[in-house]
């Protein structure tokens, strides 16, 4: 059986914890640089605050009704996710770490075991020992138990597909919330006349398999209790994008090159971390659309690389030249952004015959490796490229209104009285 | 794993190892976080202004506990008392705050931590 987890409003829930002044009071928290909303606890979404309002447009609404506002904190974010996976894991030895706020859980198909009460159990502990409220959805697929997830936030909060009418549910529920489906499928699915998962659950296989994408195929396996959806394979993406606004507008060149450097590192970092090689790189650099003071700029450029890469300098020189082509002076710019494409499996490549020979990429491979090993160890900054400076730091993130990192830092911790 | 050749190490069972205060003040990690104690009024307990509180939330309170827990919007600790049939968070002067389902107890102490 899997077990899908998901902390409610978990950014919300993590400010909330350090705050008994904050007690059945609204919170918002916002992206990165302060941009938009990206959660808010029940008590905001009563006063009429949504997941992705820009907070330029909420922000004196926000004074008025007493919101409390904070910037993503994701020392403490991340600290409160590692407490939950390590209690999910005295439950269960099998646990993926699908994103910060949820994971699933792979449960051994015991025999007439109670699992709404395993589930239960699960939740109440959570919440006891760290303060977070999750809700809990068990079925035998993680497209079920997803589904049932939603399910049992509205019905106490934890739920096995097990005690429920199957099908009964999935006719109430609109195609477009199944996990993998999203609203573009969703409307090529009702020319077909699927309206609910339902609907989808008996579309017939062979049907699904000449009109779906492979995606949509498994996912019709999976709403009938057939697991199909590979793990590793959901883990991987087709595409690696880093990129951050600038705390303000910037000018000059080599300030967004500092920027593209670290964000080009990142974006390797991810690439290697799931094992992957890019063929393109494309390099995007805009300025800010709601931005009155000047002439507006978006473009992007792309290159293929000579052959799949992984490796951080054929990365970084190429996306660099496409920014040196890009760039043009005058602009107030706002946003730089690298997205990694063609992703294949990191294999060594067949090399061609002006490429230097196959010794050279296994160093190569081996300094990556010892690059990312360090900076694991050390910190994500620890070593970089000569082009990434520490010092030059105008464009740094916006964090108005960000609380300490009151688990991880001993200087921060919170007081009592 | 590492195979074995020839004589074991005499040194066997006795491999060096630190002293990790973690080991001795924490039990359940993700249950635990640290707090700072600003008042006075835990002096008759031994706990000074300043010294860092140990807070397990999976430790059930019982009579005789210091808990930390919400009081006029903020983190608050006192002594857990038995009062007839229910409970009371006392401070050394007397004041005493019956505990009951809109009490919200954040965590049990479990230690202190004092640097001199």
């Amino acid at each position: 059986m899997i077990f899908h987890v998901d902390a409610n409003s978990f950014y919300a829930s993590c400010e909330r914890l350090f705050r008994p002044d904050l007690a059945n009071k609204p919170i918002v928290v916002l992206s990165n640089n302060d941009g938009i909303v990206i959660a808010l606890n029940d008590e905001a979404k009563a006063s009429g605050f949504r997941r992705g309002d820009a907070y330029f447009k909420i922000s004196e609404q926000c004074d008025r009704k007493g919101v409390t506002v904070f910037s993503s904190n994701y020392t403490l974010y991340a600290d409160m996710s590692a407490r939950l996976v390590t209690i999910y894991s005295r439950f269960c030895p099998d646990v993926e770490i699908y994103s910060i706020d949820e994971c699933f859980l792979y449960f051994p198909d015991w025999k007439s075991r109670d699992w709404a009460d395993i589930a239960r159990h699960l939740r109440a502990t959570v919440l006891r020992e760290t303060g977070m409220p999750v809700s809990v959805g068990v079925a035998p697929t993680r497209t079920l138990a997803k589904l049932c997830n939603k399910l049992a936030k509205k019905r106490g909060g934890a739920l096995s597909w097990t005690d429920v009418d199957g099908d009964a549910e999935l006719a109430a529920y609109p195609v477009g919330d199944v996990w993998g489906i999203g609203w573009s499928k969703a409307e090529t699915l009702v020319r077909y006349g699927i309206k609910t998962a339902l609907d989808l659950k008996g579309y017939p296989l062979e049907l699904a398999k000449k009109r779906l994408t492979i995606t949509g195929f498994r996912t019709v396996q999976e709403l009938n209790g057939i697991p199909a959806i590979d793990r590793a394979e959901i883990d991987r993406r087709q595409n690696i994008a880093s990129s951050k606004s600038f705390g303000e507008a910037v000018f000059d060149l080599p300030e967004i090159e500092d920027a593209l450097a670290e964000y080009a590192h990142e974006a390797v970092s991810r690439m290697r971390a799931q094992k992957s090689a890019a063929k393109y790189v494309s390099v995007y650099l805009m300025t800010n659309p709601w931005d009155d003071a000047g002439p507006q700029f978006f473009n992007q450029l792309s290159a293929a690389l000579a052959k799949p890469s992984s490796f951080l300098p054929d990365i970084l020189g190429t996306a660099l030249e496409l920014l040196r082509k890009l760039y043009r002076p005058g602009y107030r710019y706002r946003k730089v952004m690298i997205n990694l494409l063609g992703l294949e499996d990191d294999v060594i490549v067949q090399g061609d015959l002006f490429e230097e020979p196959q010794q050279g990429r296994a160093d190569r491979k081996a300094l990556m490796k010892c690059f990312d090993e360090v900076n694991a160890r050390y910190g994500r900054s620890t070593l970089r490229l000569g082009i990434e400076s520490p010092f030059r730091r105008g464009w740094k993130m916006q964090r108005n209104f960000l609380s300490p990192a009151w688990t991880t830092d001993v200087l921060r911790i919170p007081e009592v009285h | 794993m590492a195979t074995e050749t020839g004589f074991p190490s005499p040194a066997r069972g006795y491999e060096a190892t630190k002293i990790d205060l973690n080991d001795l003040l924490v039990s359940n990690p993700p249950a635990t976080f640290y707090m700072r104690m600003q008042g006075r009024q835990l002096l008759y307990k031994g706990i000074f202004p300043d010294d860092m509180l140990v807070v397990d939330r999976s430790r059930p309170p019982v009579p005789g506990c210091l808990v930390v827990y919400r009081q006029d919007g903020e983190f608050t600790c006192r002594e857990l008392v038995r009062d007839g049939e229910g409970c009371m968070l006392a401070d050394g002067a007397g004041e005493r705050v019956p505990v009951d389902g809109d009490t919200e107890i954040f965590g049990t102490v479990t230690g202190v931590v004092r640097k001199l």
